[in-house]
């Protein structure tokens, strides 16, 4: 055999190779999709989670997507990677030679024999032992052609022990957001069906609308008792039987509590105000803020605002509120339409979140206006709050224990309180005090200055110490023989070389 | 254009033939005296056929130095045996300036050569001796050669040290600095025989006449042998293999196992992986083959990274030793064509 036999030998075998190992890499693409997927999977859980979660925060006009387009983001996301996963990695890496080579010479066990042949037989200018590497391989070219590639082993999904916390953490994640959808789902079921009585309910009053207000003109009274009274019977039988409906609990609160309101409206007139003003704070998303966070000063306000209402409608009888509140055609009154909204609120998110913008920027209005007038006869008397507690006293003072109604230019807190010695010192009442130290004064140099003293000594001469008349002894003086010098020059001398 | 002959094929196989032949007598001709230590004899031949030096570590007893002067005898080279101790001076081995006589009479300074100046040094009990005289090895193994005074002297070729340790005995010794162990081609255990070797062992030792070592190579054979022995041919692959190899024995590189990560503190140096081609050089030969396989360079592997790889201190608190990082970094670096 030549080279060129040899040559084409081996491209047959990479051939046949390159079949087998093509199988093998989309094999193996698969199997690392399927661990991608492990992650796509919990990402598309956690983003459902996410904007499930948005969903009962945000108003729904800022998220229009349902739960069912939720699902498309992360299953479209999923198969645009699988796509470019499988299209690009082939791409990428094609089989090369020498892996198919690699799978004979492993299946046959030649010690990389193959490889090195097909290497060699690239090269310009060979050695001999490349050629005698080449000629020694011909037996091994021939045992491959005549061997059949047995199928490469996938073996199992190689999972290790992090892969298996990602895929208890996938699925995990993913009943979280099974589950969160199911609840969803349930709470859309039945919001629709409670906004489906309520229209039926609204488009009653409609056709009536004109008539009403043609008869309101000339007998408001007459006509406000009678209008009420036929929709209220009909509203409470349809909210009665949308409360048997209504399991959940958070959602049935506004409906119950719309439809336990409807008979004290319609009795009291003064409650009314409070109790549409209640309503609205345990409404849908104004439930999640407590209470007793709601500005102080603009509960007041509200407080005087009904208070304003109720004296010229004081008179008047209450049918006639209860009839404006329910059929929610009425503006005079913002309490009746804050009475409307909550009625709405349940079913009506975005409706509500809009009238809410409303009645706020209004009630803004209002406000200022009343501090306006207000200010003139009694000014700041709004903003008068209870003095802070001036008590230097560290005993029972903490944060937990901090005057509310201190607005921090009163006197000191207590926090400040309890610094200092003083609060080391039980019952003793020091007052916050800076601790110091004395001056230590100046440092001052002084100089002085003094004669030298004179001190005189006697001069002792030389002549009195006497002469050195003793032998120093040999001085060694060796004989340099001439070799001897020789030696010496030679050592100093240059170096020859040896 | 490719060559479409294969010419010069003929020349490679004859001289792989008798490359072949000549180191099975060499190794028959030692087996004489010693006893199952195929392996030992081989790696030994190996270093000193691939042109580098040879550390033999074993328990005392089990004929490491017997092995060195049977195969010094077997060669017909110049041989000298130093017997490392620990007052022993650079100017012991590697010779010095005497006062001699001139033929004229006169007493000139002339350089003695030490034990050094030899085809084949036996550098025994090597780390007996101080940091000092070990160093003087230095120069001498990497550029076969000494410099005395103002004096460089030229090591004859082939030049080989084949210096022994003992493992066990740690008291008075002076482990061999990094640098001298780099120098060494191959590190090889010699273990205990077997016990059907102990029969044969007793045998030859203990008899009226012991066998006799005649010498069945020279110098000239083994050089010869040396430049065969370089003209085998590495493909990449192997290439790969070996670069691979000796970068997963230093910590922090892309191939680092997790052993080499924790306990290794200094890894192999690319003479490692020079070393680890020449070594494969020789077995490719041994096998008759004609190129370098991956799996040359997995047999010789843990006999010539096991001594370049300094192990840090938790090692040594855990008996991580290098055969056990070698052993991990062999598992995990595959063949560079491995598909699966």
């Amino acid at each position: 055999m030549n080279a060129a036999e040899y040559q084409e030998a081996l491209d047959r075998l990479v051939a046949t190779g390159r079949k087998r190992l093509r199988r093998f890499v989309i094999k193996k693409e698969v199997q690392n999709l399927g661990v991608w997927a492990l992650y796509a999977i919990a990402t598309a859980s956690v983003l459902i989670l996410l904007m499930t979660g948005i969903h009962a925060v945000v108003p729904h006009k800022f998220v229009e997507v349902g739960w069912q387009e939720l699902l498309y983001l992360p299953v479209a996301g999923l198969a645009l990677f699988c796509l470019i996963r499988l299209i690009f990695p082939f791409k990428d890496q094609t089989v090369e030679r020498a892996w198919a080579l690699a799978l004979y010479d492993k299946q046959l066990e030649l010690k990389d024999d193959l490889q090195i042949v097909d290497e060699f037989l690239q090269s310009n200018d060979r050695t001999d032992f490349q050629n005698a590497a080449i000629a020694g391989s011909k037996h091994q070219i021939e045992a491959a052609i005549d061997f059949d590639l047995k199928p490469v082993s996938f073996g199992k999904v190689h999972f290790r022990r992090p892969r298996w916390i990602e895929c208890m953490v996938s699925l995990v994640l993913l009943m979280a957001a099974s589950f969160a959808l199911a609840l969803n789902s349930f709470e859309l079921l039945t919001s629709e069906l409670t906004v489906d009585t309520v229209k039926v309910a609204d488009a009653d009053q409609q056709p009536n609308q004109s008539d009403e207000s043609a008869a309101q003109n000339e007998n408001p009274e007459r006509s406000s008792d009678e209008m009420s009274s036929d929709n209220f019977i009909a509203l409470v039988s349809s909210s009665k039987s949308l409360t048997s409906r209504l399991q959940d609990p958070t959602n049935q609160e506004p409906g119950a509590q719309t439809t336990s309101q409807q008979p004290n409206i319609s009795a009291n007139a003064d409650s009314q105000s409070t109790q549409s003003s209640n309503s609205q704070q345990s409404t849908g998303f104004k439930s999640d803020s407590d209470p007793q966070e709601e500005n102080p000063h603009s509960q007041s306000k509200k407080n005087k605002e009904s208070d304003k209402e109720q004296q010229p409608k004081a008179p008047s009888p209450s049918p006639e509120m209860s009839s404006n509140q329910l059929s929610g055609t009425s503006k005079s009154s913002s309490s009746s339409k804050v009475s409307t909204s909550s009625s709405d609120s349940s079913n009506f998110p975005t409706r509500e979140d809009n009238d809410l913008d409303e009645e706020s920027m209004e009630s803004e209005d209002e406000e200022d206006e009343e501090q306006d007038a207000g200010a003139s006869s009694k000014p700041m008397i709004e903003q008068r709050k209870a003095p802070a507690d001036r008590q230097l006293s560290p005993s029972g003072a903490g944060p937990q224990q901090e005057n509310p109604d201190a607005n921090g230019r009163s006197g000191a807190g207590g926090l400040k309180k309890t610094r200092g010695v003083a609060a080391k010192l039980l019952g003793v009442p020091m007052p916050d005090q800076l601790s110091g130290h004395t001056n230590p004064g100046r440092m001052k140099i002084s100089r002085k200055n003094s004669e030298p003293n004179v001190q005189l000594q006697d001069l002792v001469g030389a002549d009195s110490q006497g002469t050195f008349d003793q032998s120093i002894g040999a001085i060694p003086q060796p004989k340099i023989n001439p070799w001897m010098k020789r030696l010496i020059q030679d050592y100093f001398s240059p170096p020859e070389a040896i | 254009m490719q060559e479409s002959s294969l010419g010069g094929s003929a020349t490679a196989v004859a001289q792989a033939s008798d490359f072949n032949a000549t180191f099975q007598t060499i190794k028959e001709e030692v087996a004489k005296y010693i006893v199952s230590q195929e392996d030992v004899i081989e790696g030994v031949l190996t270093a000193l056929i691939a042109g580098g030096h040879v550390l033999l570590e074993g328990v005392p007893g089990i004929g490491k130095t017997l092995l060195v002067r049977t195969l010094s005898e077997a060669v017909s080279m110049k041989f000298s045996r130093i017997q490392f101790t620990p007052d022993l001076m650079p100017a012991d081995i590697q010779g010095t300036m005497i006062l001699q006589d001139s033929e004229a009479g006169h007493p000139t300074l002339q350089f003695r050569e030490g034990p050094l100046v030899a085809n084949l040094v036996l550098a025994d009990e090597i780390n007996r001796a101080t940091p000092k005289t070990q160093s003087a090895l230095l120069e001498a193994m990497q550029e076969h050669q000494i410099t005395v005074s103002n004096n460089t002297i030229t090591l004859p070729e082939p030049y080989c040290v084949m210096a022994t340790q003992n493992p066990v005995e740690q008291e008075g010794t002076y482990p061999l600095p990094e640098a001298q162990l780099d120098r060494f081609l191959l590190k090889i255990l010699v273990t205990y025989p077997e016990e059907t070797a102990y029969h044969e062992i007793i045998d030859r030792t203990t008899g009226e006449s012991e066998p006799e070592i005649r010498p069945v190579c020279d110098a000239d054979t083994i050089l010869k042998m040396r430049s065969v022995a370089r003209a085998v041919a590495v493909p990449e692959v192997a290439k790969n293999f070996a670069i691979r190899l000796v970068m997963a024995t230093q910590p922090g590189s892309s191939y680092a196992s997790h052993l080499t990560n924790e306990y290794v503190m200094l890894g192999s140096s690319p003479r490692g992986a020079q070393s680890l081609i020449l070594a494969s050089k020789v077995r490719a030969l041994l096998d008759d083959r004609y190129a370098v396989s991956t799996d040359d360079i997995n047999a010789v592997a843990k006999p010539v990274l096991r001594h370049r790889i300094v192990l840090n201190f938790s090692a040594q608190a855990n008996n991580v030793t290098a055969d056990e990082v070698l052993d991990q970094v062999l598992t995990k670096i595959k063949h560079p064509n491995h598909v699966e």
